[in-house]
């Protein structure tokens, strides 16, 4: 079962999200070490438990930044199990043998069950929508991508070579159009009422 | 109708609405079921999208790279198994000869010092009026992870509010150097060392390594032996004067 109550190990999530040095080296120090050994002890290597690791940081960021992450468990066992779940996933898309080796340290809760699984849900969501994106036409793509960062319609526009007022209407018609197909995908309304 | 609805999403996240708007949009959204849950489903999609594009991530990305290499062990423990060879007794001969010929290699061009050596850049705060911050945000934010190119149409941008900014300069020329156009970077390094400001000892260590990276090491020792001792630059310059000779 979940509860509401905030894990003090949030501290870790929201350096994250503050881009916070010194909390990301602690995470480095304290809690990679334990994925990395368990990935080598199950057909793995360094250099692919360090891609995991970096791979689950960043989900938990892209989670925390969109959605508002609250950690109700200890960001040890959570960020454990998602580093887990994405190396079993890896190697069943190799095709090699998976050999479950479970890390007798740590004990894995339900909340860290459930939080992981709903980072995991959330990734699943993120993928489909930019492999939704990433069919879209050429302009739309552009439009999108340089239009949702910081920079100015107008520079957008700049860069396109178009005028201001047909680069914000055709953002917004791109996104539109874009929201239509991620909800026409047969996964979305699973991965949505999953997640919601 | 669902064109106009998004717009109104869109304006709404941006937070380009005035204010009467705006409070409307909220109330319709406190009031209207059906419209609010139209609203956070695209919420929830927008979000997603921006994030995936925003400077803030690519900043997060790359501190974690930098952790990752801070708490790597050494290279030459990191090696996976699968990429250890093993050798039958003929090909140590074989091998013993092609380590003869990448070390001649080696120790033939070995010798000089590389600009990426002595290029290293620390992370920029640049000091700009509140007109340009947002600018100078992402001027920053490309060149501290090494989009050089991008940093560069900001620089570019900056420079037109301020052209004789000399921080605005000097940070255009070293980004300059990263991608390899030089002759403007050097033209733009002589006039900021010949220059009353600040990054008058900086711009000619940069100057340095531009000619390091062109491999024109006589024009290298030049720049280099007129940096002043007084300066901060003075010690590397030694360093890399010492190196070359």
């Amino acid at each position: 079962m979940t509860t509401n109550k905030t894990h003090p190990d949030q501290q870790y999530v929201a350096a994250l999200v503050a881009n916070d040095h010194v909390l990301i080296d602690e995470i480095y120090l304290k809690f990679v070490p334990k994925v990395i050994a368990y990935i080598c002890k199950n057909n793995g290597d360094e250099a692919s438990a360090r891609d995991i690791v970096q791979e689950a940081l960043l989900t938990i960021y892209d989670q925390a930044k969109t959605k508002g992450l609250q950690l109700s468990c200890p960001f040890d066992a959570y960020f454990f199990l998602i580093c887990k779940r994405k190396w079993l996933n890896a190697l069943k898309k190799s095709g090699s043998k998976t050999v479950t080796i479970e890390d007798e340290r740590l004990s894995i809760t339900d909340d860290a069950d459930q939080q992981a699984l709903r980072t995991q849900q959330f990734e699943a969501q993120q993928k489909l929508y930019l492999s939704v994106l990433s069919e879209m036409g050429d302009i739309c793509k552009k439009i999108i991508t340089l239009g949702l960062t910081a920079a100015s319609m107008q520079e957008v526009a700049d860069q396109l070579d178009i005028t201001y007022a047909y680069a914000r209407k055709k953002k917004s018609l791109c996104i539109t159009k874009l929201t239509q197909l991620i909800k026409q995908s047969p996964q979305y309304r699973k991965l949505y009422k999953d997640y919601y | 109708m669902e064109i106009k609805g998004n717009d109104l999403f869109i304006a709404y996240l941006e937070e380009t609405l005035a204010v009467a708007e705006r409070n409307a949009f909220e109330k319709k959204l406190a009031e209207d079921s059906s419209f609010s849950e139209a609203f956070y489903e695209f919420k929830s999609i927008y979000k997603v999208l921006e994030n995936q594009f925003s400077e803030e991530r690519v900043s997060f990305v790359e501190s974690v790279k930098k952790a990752d290499s801070k708490f790597r062990p050494q290279a030459n423990t990191l090696q996976s198994k699968g990429k250890l060879i093993s050798f039958k007794p003929w090909q140590y001969g074989v091998a013993a000869s092609i380590l003869l010929v990448i070390g001649f290699f080696l120790f033939n061009d070995s010798n000089k010092p590389t600009y990426i050596e002595y290029a290293a850049h620390e992370d920029i705060s640049l000091t700009v009026r509140s007109n340009t911050s947002k600018i100078a945000k992402k001027a920053e934010a490309n060149y501290n992870v090494g989009n050089y190119k991008e940093a560069l149409s900001y620089f570019d941008a900056l420079l037109q509010e301020q052209p004789d900014n000399a921080q605005f300069q000097y940070y255009k020329a070293t980004a300059l150097v990263e991608i390899n156009r030089f002759e403007e970077a050097d033209n733009l390094l002589k006039v900021l060392y010949n220059g009353p400001s600040v990054y008058a000892s900086k711009a000619k260590w940069v100057a340095a390594l531009s000619m390091l990276k062109q491999e024109k090491y006589k024009e290298v020792i030049n720049l280099l032996e007129t940096i002043p001792s007084t300066t901060p630059e003075y010690k590397k310059a030694q360093k890399l004067l010492s190196a070359l000779q």
